[in-house]
């Protein structure tokens, strides 16, 4: 029996394999996890073979700080569809977005994210899960506002690189800011620039930096902090 | 040179298509696979590259030969007269002729750089790959993969939508 091939046909049988689909999946996954985000999406478009191979990448890069005025349905969209890790996170956060990224941290969060960039147009109080993103290894705040410590603060285990810009800790930034370094051994890199740490206790206005692998320490301030530098044996 | 070249340990390389390729240890050793069997001691006789045909294979050694570190104790020279930066930039001239090859060779030299795993070309073959995903248009994409557009064009539309973003 021979039928009229109708465009609904397409809907049928396996499209034949492409050279790169065929090759071996973590080699694919490999060369796909080079791609920038938008072109790694774009991929769904060149066939249904195609339709869902980026959601299956083992992570992705969330990149769009060189992009200021990304919709934040962007970020949304890709978060909803996407399973699997985020490794790397930095946006410009404006008026339009503001307001996802609380929701956006708490995910972040839950995918294993290790490397957070956030640049706010205003000052801006993130929500507090950021410090539960306990793989982050690079963390990189500007003009930002920092809620108090959550329960169950553990540190940033695996953090090497911190650096904060315009950023107000709310309440008790030297033990807060303490806190974070004594729960953070990994750090080598530490950069506080004009960061707001005047904390609410008048009691506790003394406060260290320690860092068993700190290698480079720089801070730039208007203030005068009562702040004492300890135990840096690998400070360059 | 002479000196050099008597002072070269060679390795015998098997592809399944019966030829033999005598390489220096030094430029097989580019390939951590074959590192690891020489290390490992299996590598007395031939080592047979299972999968890799003897026209990639042949590229994948010439890849090798040119990359193969020129200082060290087998040829201390070449750093000495050239500037590392200089080098650098020579290598690049010469990979991006080496990789003017046709698809299905690319896509051979990507598996045989995955197999034998060697960085640089597998670094080189895979961005070449996204370059080309990146700089072209779907259709261009399509073509170059030779896959056709299986979508009807409401669902093309619809993905296109979800993800506009990525596609302006």
């Amino acid at each position: 029996m021979t039928t009229e091939p109708s465009p609904r046909r397409a809907r049928v049988g396996e499209p034949a394999a492409d050279p790169l689909t065929s090759l071996p999946p973590p080699l694919l996954d490999a060369i796909l996890t080079r791609l920038d985000l938008p072109d790694a999406v774009r991929t769904s478009a060149f066939s249904r073979a195609w339709r869902r191979r980026w959601e299956a990448l083992p992570y992705l890069c969330l990149s769009f700080v060189d992009n200021p005025g990304t919709a934040p349905l962007a970020v949304d969209r890709v978060l909803a569809r996407y399973p699997g890790r985020i490794s790397n996170f930095s946006f410009h956060v404006d008026e339009h977005s503001f307001g996802r990224v609380d929701d956006w941290l708490v995910a972040l969060c839950d995918r294993g994210v290790k490397s957070i960039n956030l640049r706010c147009a205003s000052p801006f109080i993130l929500h507090s899960s950021l410090f539960l993103c306990a793989q982050l290894t690079h963390l990189k705040l500007c003009h930002c506002g920092l809620p108090p410590l959550p329960v169950g603060f553990t540190g940033f285990p695996m953090l090497k690189d911190l650096k904060l810009s315009f950023v107000e800790f709310l309440e008790n930034g030297e033990s807060q800011l303490e806190a974070i370094l004594v729960g953070s051994p990994l750090l080598e890199t530490l950069n506080l620039h004009f960061v707001d740490i005047r904390g609410n206790d008048p009691y506790s206005n003394v406060w260290v930096i320690r860092g068993a692998n700190l290698r480079s320490l720089t801070i730039n301030s208007d203030f005068e902090y009562d702040w004492q530098v300890k135990e840096l044996p690998y400070l360059d | 040179m002479a000196t050099r070249e008597a002072g070269k340990k060679m390795i015998m390389l098997k592809s399944p298509d019966g030829m033999e390729f005598e390489v220096e240890e030094a430029v097989a050793m580019e390939s951590q696979t074959i590192r690891k069997m020489i290390e490992d001691d299996c590598a007395d006789t031939a080592i047979l590259i299972p999968n890799i045909n003897s026209k990639i294979l042949s590229r994948v050694i010439e890849y090798c030969n040119k990359h193969v570190p020129t200082t060290g104790a087998t040829g201390a020279a070449a750093s000495d007269t050239v500037a590392p930066a200089a080098l650098a930039e020579d290598l690049k001239i010469w990979d991006a002729e080496f990789i003017k090859v046709n698809r299905a060779t690319r896509f051979n030299l990507i598996q045989a750089a995955s197999y034998l795993n060697i960085k640089g070309l597998l670094d080189l073959t895979s961005q070449t790959t996204i370059d080309t995903i990146s700089d072209n248009s779907l259709e261009e994409i399509r073509s170059f993969l030779s896959t056709k557009n299986d979508y009807l064009p409401e669902e093309e539309q619809t993905i296109r939508r979800e993800n506009q973003w990525a596609f302006q």
